[in-house]
C-alpha cells in the first residue's frame, strides 16, 4: 500500500521553542548545517502571528528527482524522499530547483543534505525526532493519502508556499487570540 | 422398453464430459428413441431404437459394417463403448452427419447395462417431471473436468455439446477464452464484438428472459459472410457485478432447453473461474503496480536489478522507453471511480497492446502511466509525433466507449537509460499539471512544449501576481472601468503575431477600428508595441494573468 506520510503544524500550538530544530540536529549528528528551521511569521491582515517549522515537505511530485543529475534522490512507499549522498557531486541542481531552497551543501563533505523523516525510526515505527521532541504537540505526522479534514489547509495565508511539487505539509490555521481579563467594546 | 421419449443429447447430460466424444452427426442430438438395443441382440432392431455396440467384443471392420447396416434403417443414435477405440471410416462418419445420426463414443462404459441404467433413471425423472431440476444440480462432473484441465476443456466440452461455436468476454465484450470452431469462423472481426454488445445493451431490457438468474439476451447478428444469425448472450454475474459475458451464435443449433440448463450448470464454474482469473490478474496487478512505483521513484538498488527483475515480468528494461500519463478531468462521481479506471485501463491496454507486446501500464494516485519502448535510432521530432499519434488513439477510443468524460495527457522528456524513467515521470506529471493552463480540459502536452510556464511554475504565486500588476494593472483598470476589453484585444493581437487583419476579424472589428485600439493601449501602458522586449514581457503578463485567473497557485 502506497503511502504518503507528511507533518503537520498546528500554528496555535507552536511557540518558537526550537525544540524541534535542535532534536534534528542531535539525531543526524549535525554540525554546519540545520534540517530544520523555525521561520517568524510577519503579522498578517488576517491576524496572526506565529512560528513555523520547516524542513523538508517530501513533496509528491518532488523537483529534486527531476533535475538530479546523478540520481541521488529517491521517493520511498511511504512517500518520503531521500537523498543518497554517495553519488552527489555537489551541483547545487536540486537547491535551486526545490521551491522551499530545503537541500543544503554540507560545507564539510561538499555535498547535499536534507531532512530524511528520520526513516530510520520509521521503520522502528517511531515518530521522527522533531515530532518526539515537540513539547506543545504542534507538530505532528500523519498519512496524507487517506482522506483528512478540512482543518488541514495547504495554503497559508501571507507565506509562499508553491504547490506545483504538492508539498507534503498541512496547516492548522491559528483562531484569533482570546482574552479572558479584558473585555473589548 | 421406456414409458417416456428420451433425445440422445439428454442421455448424456448424465454422462461425465471426460467420458464422451461426439463421432458425428451431433445436429440429430434430439433424436429420441425408446428402447435399447445392444447390436449382439437377436431382437428386431426398430427405427425407435438406439443401438450399443461394444467395442471389444468386436474389431473395426465388424462395427463399421453394423453400423451401416444400422445406418440404413435408421435407428435414432448409436453408442460406441469400451475399449479400444474403434476406426470409422469417413464414409460412415460423413453418412451420419448426413443422415443427422449420432455416433458417440464412451470409452469408460463396459457394460450396456450402465447406458439402460441412465436412461431408466432419466426416464423416472421426465415421468416426475424433475429432470432438468436433476440436470441443473449436476454439476460434479464439471468441477471435476476443469479442476483436472482447466478452464478451456470445459469450453471445448461445451462446444461439443451445444455444436455452436462460443466465446467468453470479459465485462466490457473483450474476448478472453474463444472455442476452437469459434476461432476458425468467428470472432476474427472485432466489429462483429462491437456489434453485438451494441445490440445486447440495446435490446437487454426488452429481450431478456427467463432463464433463471442469468440475464440471458438474443441478439441478432450479421456475420463475416453476411450470414444473419441469433446469438445468445449471457451475462456471467455474481453478487452484482459482472465478470463477463458468454456468446452462442447459433450457428449450426437451435438453443434449446436443455441446451440453457447445461449452460447454467458451466456459468457457474465459469464464473468461479473467472473470479479466481480476476483475483490473479489483480495480485499481479498490484506486484506490477509496486515495480513500476520503485521505477518511477527511483527506488532500485541499480539498473542492473532493475533490468533483472522487469525480465521477470516480461519488460526489456534494457532499451529506451519514453513515458506518458494519462488523468481524468471532470469525473465527479467517485463512487465509481474505481470501476472507471479498470474499463480505462482496459481500454489502454487493449489500444497499445496493437502496437506494442506487453506494454507498460500502472495505475498510480488517480492516474495512469503509460510507459513504452521507443527506438533510440528514432529523430527527436519522429519520437515526439508517434507519442502523440499513439495517445490520441487512446483518446479517441476513450471517447467513443466513455463518452461522458475527457482526458488529458501528460509526456516527460525522452532519455535514453531506463534509471532516467523517474526524471521523466516528474516531468509528465508537470506537463499534466502546466498543461492545463495552455487548455483547460482534454490536452496532450509534453514536457518540452510548456515554454516559459515551466519557469514561471517556480515562482510564487505573490511574485507573479506583482509582475501581472506592474505590466497590465492600469489596463486591468481601465477595462473595469470602462467596461471594455483592451486586455482580451492585447492577448488575441499578440497571439496572431500582432496581424491587424486576423486579430480583426478574431475579434470581429474592423482593423482600423483595432488599430485604435492598439494605440489606445499603448498609451494606457506608455509602451511601444513594436519593441521586442515589451512585447515579451506583455506576453509573459498575460500568460500569468490567465494562468492566475485558472486558479494556478491558489489564491
Amino acid at each position: 500500500m502506497v503511502k504518503q506520510l507528511g507533518f503537520i503544524i498546528d500554528l496555535n500550538k507552536c511557540i518558537g521553542c526550537k525544540g524541534c530544530e535542535m532534536a534534528c540536529h542531535n539525531e543526524n549528528c549535525l554540525d554546519d548545517i540545520h534540517y530544520r528551521k523555525i521561520v517568524t511569521l510577519a503579522e498578517h491582515p488576517k491576524n496572526f502571528f506565529g512560528f513555523l517549522s520547516m524542513a523538508c515537505n517530501h513533496c509528491r511530485n518532488p523537483a529534486c528527482i527531476k533535475v538530479c543529475p546523478k540520481g541521488c534522490f529517491k521517493k520511498r512507499k511511504d512517500g518520503i524522499v531521500l537523498h543518497t549522498n554517495s553519488n552527489c557531486s555537489g551541483c547545487e541542481s536540486c537547491i535551486g530547483a526545490c521551491p522551499f531552497r530545503v537541500p543544503q551543501i554540507n560545507p564539510q563533505t561538499g555535498k547535499v543534505e536534507k531532512c530524511n523523516f528520520c526513516f530510520k525510526r520509521i521503520d522502528q515505527g517511531l515518530k521522527p525526532a522533531c515530532v518526539e521532541a515537540c513539547i506543545p504537540e504542534a507538530l505532528y505526522i500523519t498519512d496524507l493519502s487517506k482522506p483528512l479534514s478540512e482543518k488541514y489547509h495547504e495554503i497559508l495565508p501571507g507565506f509562499t508556499i508553491i504547490r506545483i511539487t504538492r508539498p507534503s505539509i498541512r496547516f492548522i490555521l491559528p483562531q484569533p487570540p482570546v482574552c479572558f481579563w479584558r473585555h473589548d467594546k | 422398453m421406456l414409458d417416456k421419449l428420451i433425445t440422445v443429447q439428454e442421455l448424456l447430460t448424465l454422462q461425465d464430459p471426460a467420458n464422451f466424444e461426439i463421432i458425428a452427426g451431433w445436429s440429430g442430438r434430439e433424436n429420441s428413441f425408446l428402447e435399447i438395443q445392444p447390436i449382439i441382440s437377436t431382437g428386431k432392431i426398430t427405427k425407435e431404437t438406439l443401438l450399443v455396440m461394444n467395442c471389444h467384443i468386436s474389431d473395426s471392420e465388424q462395427i463399421n459394417s453394423e453400423i451401416s447396416r444400422a445406418l440404413n434403417i435408421p435407428v435414432k443414435g448409436i453408442f460406441l463403448i469400451g475399449t479400444p477405440e474403434p476406426r470409422i471410416t469417413k464414409d460412415i462418419i460423413k453418412k451420419a452427419s448426413n443422415s443427422k445420426i449420432p455416433i458417440i463414443y464412451l470409452p469408460q462404459t463396459q457394460q450396456v447395462q450402465d447406458i439402460m441404467d441412465s436412461s431408466q433413471l432419466i426416464n423416472h425423472l421426465k415421468k416426475a417431471n424433475c429432470f432438468y431440476e436433476y440436470s441443473t444440480s449436476v454439476s460434479s462432473h464439471l468441477l471435476r473436468l476443469v479442476n483436472l484441465k482447466g478452464i478451456s476443456s470445459l469450453i471445448r466440452h461445451l462446444e461439443a455439446i451445444l455444436g455452436n461455436p462460443l466465446l467468453i468476454t470479459n465485462s466490457i465484450f473483450k474476448e478472453i477464452i474463444l472455442s476452437k470452431y469459434g476461432e476458425k469462423i468467428l470472432f476474427k472481426n472485432t466489429k462483429i464484438l462491437k456489434t453485438i454488445k451494441n445490440t445486447y445493451y440495446k435490446n437487454r431490457k426488452i429481450a431478456s428472459n427467463n432463464t433463471g438468474n442469468l440475464a440471458t439476451a438474443k441478439v441478432n447478428v450479421i456475420l463475416d459472410d453476411l450470414q444473419e444469425t441469433n446469438c445468445y448472450v449471457m451475462e456471467l454475474n455474481n453478487d452484482n457485478a459482472t465478470y463477463g459475458f458468454l456468446i452462442i451464435p447459433e450457428l449450426n443449433n437451435k438453443v434449446n432447453k436443455l441446451d440453457i440448463v447445461q449452460i447454467k450448470q458451466a456459468s457457474t464454474i465459469i464464473i468461479s473461474e473467472l473470479i479466481k482469473q480476476a483475483e490473479i490478474e489483480e495480485t499481479e496487478k498490484k506486484y506490477k503496480d509496486n515495480f513500476i512505483y520503485d521505477l518511477l521513484h527511483n527506488n532500485f538498488e541499480s539498473q542492473q536489478t532493475l533490468i533483472k527483475q522487469g525480465k521477470i515480468l516480461g519488460w526489456d528494461l534494457s532499451k529506451p522507453h519514453e513515458l506518458a500519463i494519462m488523468e481524468v478531468d471532470n469525473y465527479k462521481n467517485t463512487t465509481e471511480f474505481q470501476k472507471l479506471f479498470d474499463d480505462l485501463y482496459s481500454i489502454i491496454s487493449g489500444t497499445i497492446s496493437t502496437n506494442f507486446k506487453n506494454p507498460i501500464i500502472s495505475e498510480q494516485n488517480e492516474q495512469i502511466i503509460i510507459i513504452i519502448p521507443i527506438s533510440a535510432q528514432k529523430t527527436h521530432k519522429q519520437k515526439k509525433e508517434d507519442i502523440r499519434k499513439l495517445l490520441h488513439n487512446i483518446k479517441k477510443r476513450i471517447y467513443s466507449h466513455i463518452p461522458e468524460i475527457t482526458v488529458s495527457f501528460g509526456i516527460g522528456r525522452f532519455y535514453t537509460s531506463i534509471t532516467n524513467l523517474c526524471r521523466s515521470y516528474q516531468e509528465a506529471k508537470t506537463a499534466l499539471e502546466l498543461g492545463k493552463f495552455i487548455e483547460e480540459t482534454n490536452n496532450i502536452t509534453h514536457f518540452e512544449d510548456l515554454g516559459i510556464i515551466q519557469l514561471l511554475a517556480s515562482i510564487s504565486h505573490e511574485q507573479l501576481d506583482d509582475f501581472c500588476e506592474d505590466y497590465l494593472g492600469e489596463l486591468i483598470s481601465f477595462d473595469e472601468k470602462n467596461d471594455i476589453s483592451l486586455l482580451e484585444t492585447l492577448y488575441i493581437y499578440l497571439k496572431e503575431n500582432g496581424d491587424f487583419n486576423t486579430t480583426a476579424k478574431k475579434l470581429f472589428i474592423h482593423p482600423n477600428t483595432l488599430r485604435y485600439r492598439i494605440k489606445k493601449i499603448e498609451e494606457i501602458l506608455k509602451l511601444d508595441l513594436e519593441k521586442y522586449e515589451n512585447i515579451l514581457n506583455l506576453l509573459i503578463a498575460l500568460k500569468i494573468f490567465k494562468m492566475r485567473k485558472q486558479g494556478f497557485g491558489g489564491f
